[in-house]
């Protein structure tokens, strides 16, 4: 992976803002696709409904996680799938890979699975002599480019066409310079026509798990998981134990909600059920824990547990539109990626809820109505008093919560950095403040307010 | 000044003054000649931009401009 793990987010911020014409590019992508949200969302009277509808249905699924799971289950096995629990990513990857070598599978085309990003399959099984090809176009992308994905549904919304245009030229061999994005895709379409026709494995995610019926329902644009799904031998589906729906009826609400809030579409154009295998055909799910009963027990931050994926929190967060994906070095990014991290690793995630003005649009975009500025909020409080906090942030607050905390601090505090800012400016413009170095500080005012207005107070 | 130390302007500095420079330039485009409000960070953050590129765009608190006499 190109990306390194060690910078925060703020360095991997300043290093994308650098291309600023590359930023604005990508700030107003991101932001045409959030306008597209809007006029689908208000093209439907019911929007609000359906939103708190959805809310209600998952805060209930989260709720009563344990009599949806066993039904699933159960309606799985009855329909001949077999199911398998897993723990945490090793136990997830230790479970496909045995399942390939039991058929004698080496290759294995996989589509519509952050799951299985967030635990490193492909590297994993690469590691033990299986290929994996990431069929998804955007996904495609990035793996050959050996990129993370930077947004869940547009994976490679940070590239420009000509940079596509380039890899292709590396990987598949297309003519130098060629960046016509209709050209690219059937260039793609038909290296992957042969990729579905030639794997007998094919691994996908799940949008929404039925706990009535046993099915799962999987939403793409490009029908790649069904063309990996219909033509393989053995189908695996790993999905993360919150996908469930309590019933059938209740994809009406979600099925609406979910590519409306992704990309402004009524409906993704395929949206694949997955039941029952065919004759001769292996059917496998993997139920995947991997930290979400750890977050599920936080009281304030299980609501996260009822995300959907749709990335519209990515699309219209500031901070996210002007730093990119990448920049917040975790599978999922954006706001909602910056409540799951820290759940996984607080220590290694610790500036991500740091990373927003906690406006709050993505609270006011998010289809399940998940508090997800508060709970970013609430996160900074929690890694303070964990001891993950930057030094500088800590020592800030030690000296504000000093200069608030009596009047006369208050008013000497403003009076030496009046002093300061008349007399020795230098002290306060220079490198070592991150203020300075695109932004002057005032010149500061003659006298406080305090001052001014005990003046004119007199004069009347 | 001190409470500016820990806040996102200096933490995010990179994406905080991208988002200025963009509000700004948001105001420009429209032929603002004042920028007024009344919240004081933001006042501040935009005024530095403002000033480091030399803009004529000047910055007043709204008490500014209530207290002003006709």
């Amino acid at each position: 992976m190109k990306q390194t793990k060690t910078k925060d987010h703020a360095s991997l911020a300043e290093a994308f803002i650098k291309d600023e014409e590359r930023v604005d590019w990508h700030d107003g992508a991101l932001w045409f696709i959030r306008q597209k949200r809007d006029i689908a969302s208000k093209q439907i009277p019911e929007w609000e409904q359906l939103r708190e509808a959805a809310s209600t249905i998952k805060s209930n699924v989260i709720s009563n996680l344990h009599d949806y799971l066993l039904q699933f289950e159960a309606n799985l096995t009855r329909n001949g799938v077999t199911v398998h629990w897993a723990a945490d990513a090793d136990e997830h990857n230790a479970i496909v890979y045995s399942i390939l070598k039991a058929k004698e599978i080496t290759q294995m085309v996989k589509s519509k699975s952050m799951l299985t990003e967030e635990c490193q399959l492909n590297e994993y099984l690469e590691e033990r002599g299986i290929e994996v090809i990431n069929s998804d176009l955007g996904e495609y992308i990035q793996q050959i480019d050996k990129e993370p994905p930077s947004h869940i549904v547009l994976p490679c919304i940070h590239k420009r066409k000509e940079e596509i245009g380039e890899l292709f030229h590396e990987h598949l061999g297309t003519e130098k310079g060629m960046s016509d994005p209709t050209q690219l895709t059937r260039v793609a379409r038909k290296h992957l026509r042969n990729v579905f026709l030639t794997r007998r494995g094919a691994l996908t995610g799940v949008n929404f798990a039925v706990a009535e019926t046993g099915e799962y329902v999987v939403c793409t644009n490009e029908g790649n998981a069904d063309m990996g799904a219909h033509l393989s031998e053995v189908q695996i589906a790993s999905m993360g134990l919150e996908k469930l729906i309590p019933q059938k009826k209740h994809l009406s609400i979600f099925l609406r909600l979910l590519a409306r809030s992704a990309t402004g579409q009524p409906i993704t154009i395929y949206s694949s059920h997955y039941k029952k295998p065919r004759p001769g055909q292996e059917m496998h799910l993997i139920l995947v824990d991997a930290g979400r009963t750890r977050q599920l027990g936080r009281v304030d931050f299980r609501d996260s547990l009822k995300c959907i994926k749709c990335g519209s929190c990515m699309n219209t967060c500031p901070v996210y539109r002007k730093s990119g994906g990448l920049s917040y070095h975790n599978t999922i990014s954006g706001p909602i990626g910056a409540i799951l991290a820290p759940n996984l690793d607080m220590k290694k995630h610790a500036d991500l809820p740091y990373a927003s003005t906690l406006c709050g649009s993505c609270s006011n975009v998010c289809p399940v109505k998940i508090n997800i500025h508060g709970q970013l909020y609430k996160w900074r409080q929690e890694i303070v008093k964990e001891g993950y906090a930057a030094n500088t942030k800590a020592l800030g607050m030690k000296a504000m919560a000093w200069t608030l905390s009596s009047p006369g601090n208050f008013t000497s505090a403003g009076n030496a950095g009046r002093w300061f800012m008349h007399n020795i400016p230098f002290v306060v413009n220079n490198r070592f403040n991150p203020w300075y170095k695109q932004r002057d500080m005032p010149e500061g005012p003659k006298e406080s307010f305090a001052a001014w207005y005990a003046r004119n107070e007199k004069k009347e | 000044m001190l409470w500016i130390w820990r806040n996102f302007c200096v933490a995010e500095e990179a994406v905080s003054v991208k988002m200025g420079k963009d509000r700004v330039t948001d105001h420009t485009k429209h032929g603002a000649e004042y920028i007024t409000s009344s919240d004081l960070s933001c006042l501040m953050h935009l005024e530095g931009i403002l000033h480091r590129n030399k803009s004529a765009v000047k910055i007043m608190h709204i008490a500014e401009i209530l207290n002003a006499e006709l």
